[in-house]
């Protein structure tokens, strides 16, 4: 049984049978590919057709006759192989073209180095022996010898192609043509005696060719390395423009949706109810986006010179578009730093009441507001949203340091600060920082936090606290305020301020003395003073001696 | 070397000639050109002749007209040009000096 298909040739209907018309096909696209370098080659290809269906049409006994194989044999015999006809250029197209037939390993005598087993690998997975070669070369730089353990075994075990068939099976040239020839001797005989003829001046030539190729492929090499250059980039454009697009256009979203109310840019940059923020948030979100979408389309360009380009009018009302926002955010952000470019402070001292007997002790106050978990961190500030009393609390924000003073009691000075527009206005805004702290009996507890009404926007507010004490005033740091204690204290063991927490202090001259760092320091100093001021006593002990003084 | 392939690339010289001469006397169909070389011993196989016929129509040697078949596909019917024409007096002239050229040499 056979399967019978119908063709249309040079617009001439035929049936025709399975095989016939695989090996039809067949000798088509082997003229297709002998002919593509040809000039008019669709021409000489519509006029072949056009006499295969003469010929056909000569073997047509009836209507309904199938053309079989030894028709289709037949025609091929008179038009002749792809090899006989003159296609104008040389012959190695011919020989490039007919990889499609089976091939067989063989080393190749001829275009050989050290075995031709390169060559010979080169012809059966049809890539030029040059090319292969370089790649050889250089994979068994970096193999550390293997690939030369490698190339003597397939020296060893690839036979080398001695006769004129070994080598056109190598070049997997003559399977399907052999078949068909073998029923014709005498042509058999012509191709074989000119592929001779073809090796021989082949072999002639091999210098010359080979320095040829070589020359050809550092040329393409060098033609190569800028595709690779832009072949990296569009990739890592596209990466980078994607990702960047994502994960901009999500945060955006997310901070607009998920917090809009309690979104943080609400206290650096605007009042609650300042609708304008909103067009700044989108400002901004198109000036980083817009230049993402040129990445992403500059990667697809770089790609391939075919993909889809953005249209004139969408190019340029996009870099409009970015230009406005970027005009806009920069009058913004020119309009921040005119509206914070004065400081002001206002400083408020308290006496605290304490006698000089009595050890102070300093404290963080209890209520630390920690409810709710909006918050917004910003160079070491947390801004903590209060909604039941429709304030701001600034928590990490406060400087606490200790000095000595001349006055008879112990003072606390609280220094506010702020920016503003003018003098007046910055004044307006240290005014509305609350602090809060009292003294209960000598626990002075000071709050960690400060707080601004909603109305109050960013406006670099800064709270700093000094404790003032006379000379001979004691007192104990908790250790909770260690982080608080920023500014240098100028104290006897040199400690770094924040140690200074977790100690007992007395005020000396200059610096606070330590009462209890003995188990830490080499020295330890113990002071006793009677209420009266009479009587003092002081002890001191380190390495060397044991010191008592009194007065 | 062989007999075969040299006759063949003598032949392939002198094919252009060949056609076009053909043509100059009356206006043939691709299928008569092969006839009449095929007759005469000058075609080995048939598709020799089909990238030189467009060459020559490329150059502006030669030109064709369709005309309907009743047995078969549509004809190429080709005709020489003017251009053709002086062509062919010159490939005349050489062959003929050739000619010479050839038998004076080897009928020595």
């Amino acid at each position: 049984m056979n399967k019978t298909i119908n063709i249309n040739l040079a617009s001439t209907f035929f049936h025709i049978d399975e095989n016939a018309y695989s090996v039809l096909r067949n000798y088509l696209s082997k003229l297709k590919t002998a002919f593509k370098n040809t000039s008019g080659s669709e021409e000489i290809l519509q006029d072949i057709e056009i006499r295969i269906a003469e010929l056909f049409q000569e073997a047509k006994k009836h209507t309904d006759y199938v053309i079989n194989e030894e028709d289709v044999q037949k025609v091929i015999s008179i038009l002749g192989q792809p090899e006989d006809m003159d296609t104008e250029d040389n012959f190695e197209s011919v020989e490039k073209d007919s990889l499609v037939s089976t091939k067989k390993l063989y080393r190749d005598p001829e275009d050989k180095y050290i075995g031709g087993v390169i060559s010979g690998l080169g012809y059966f997975f049809g890539i030029d022996s040059t090319w292969l070669r370089i790649f050889w070369f250089i994979a068994t730089l970096f193999s550390g010898g293997t690939l030369i353990l490698i190339y003597i075994l397939l020296w060893a075990l690839i036979p080398l192609a001695k006769s004129t068939a070994d080598k056109l099976k190598m070049k997997g040239e003559p399977v399907n043509i052999a078949t068909i020839e073998k029923k014709i001797k005498e042509e058999f005989d012509e191709v074989s005696s000119k592929i001779k003829d073809i090796d021989y001046k082949k072999a002639s030539n091999t210098l010359k060719k080979k320095s040829r190729k070589f020359f050809n492929f550092v040329e393409e090499l060098i033609l190569l390395i800028p595709k690779i250059i832009f072949r990296f980039l569009g990739i890592t454009f596209l990466i980078i423009s994607i990702i960047g697009f994502i994960s901009v256009l999500l945060g955006w979203a997310s901070a607009l949706f998920f917090s809009s109310l309690h979104w943080p840019f609400k206290f650096y940059l605007f009042n609650l109810n300042w609708t304008p923020s909103l067009f700044i948030s989108i400002a901004f979100l198109l000036f980083i986006l817009i230049p993402f979408l040129f990445l992403f389309f500059l990667g697809l360009r770089l790609l391939s010179s075919k993909a889809s380009k953005l249209g004139s009018t969408v190019r340029n009302s996009l870099a409009v578009l970015w230009l406005i926002t970027l005009i806009g955010l920069v009058g913004f952000g020119a309009y921040e730093i005119r509206s914070n470019s004065v400081k002001a402070t206002k400083e408020v001292s308290q006496n605290l009441i304490l006698r000089e007997s009595d050890t102070l002790w300093i404290k963080q106050k209890n209520e630390y507001f920690n409810k709710n978990e909006e918050r917004w961190v910003f160079k070491n500030t947390n801004v903590i949203i209060d909604p039941e009393n429709d304030s701001w609390w600034i928590d990490k924000n406060l400087k606490l340091n200790i000095e000595t003073t001349d006055l008879p009691n112990p003072v606390l000075v609280i220094t506010k600060s702020a920016h503003g527009y003018d003098p007046q206005e910055a004044q307006k805004h240290a005014d509305k920082i609350q602090y809060q702290w009292n003294q209960v009996e000598n626990n002075l507890l000071l709050n960690t936090q400060w707080n601004l009404a909603f109305s109050e926007k960013f406006h670099n507010q800064e709270v700093k606290l000094v404790l003032q004490l006379p000379k001979g005033y004691s007192l104990f740091i908790d250790p909770s305020l260690k982080n608080y204690l920023t500014y240098p204290i100028a104290n006897d063991q040199g400690y770094r301020s924040s140690k200074t927490a977790g100690h007992y202090w007395v005020m000396g001259d200059q610096e606070l003395e330590c009462l209890d760092c003995g188990s830490t320091s080499k020295s330890m100093e113990l002071r006793y003073q009677q209420e009266d001021k009479q009587k003092e006593l002081h002890l001191k002990v380190d390495e060397n001696e044991v010191q008592i003084n009194r007065k | 070397m062989n007999i075969e392939n040299t006759t063949a690339q003598m032949r392939k010289g002198i094919l252009e000639f060949c056609i076009l001469s053909l043509i100059a006397g009356r206006d043939l169909y691709s299928s008569d050109i092969l006839e009449a070389l095929k007759n005469r011993k000058m075609l080995v196989v048939e598709g020799t002749v089909y990238p030189l016929l467009t060459r020559l129509k490329n150059a502006d040697l030669l030109q064709y007209r369709w005309e309907e078949s009743t047995s078969g596909p549509p004809r190429k019917y080709y005709s020489i040009t003017s251009k053709g024409e002086t062509f062919l007096a010159e490939l005349q002239f050489a062959w003929d000096e050739l000619n010479k050229a050839v038998t004076s040499i080897t009928k020595k």
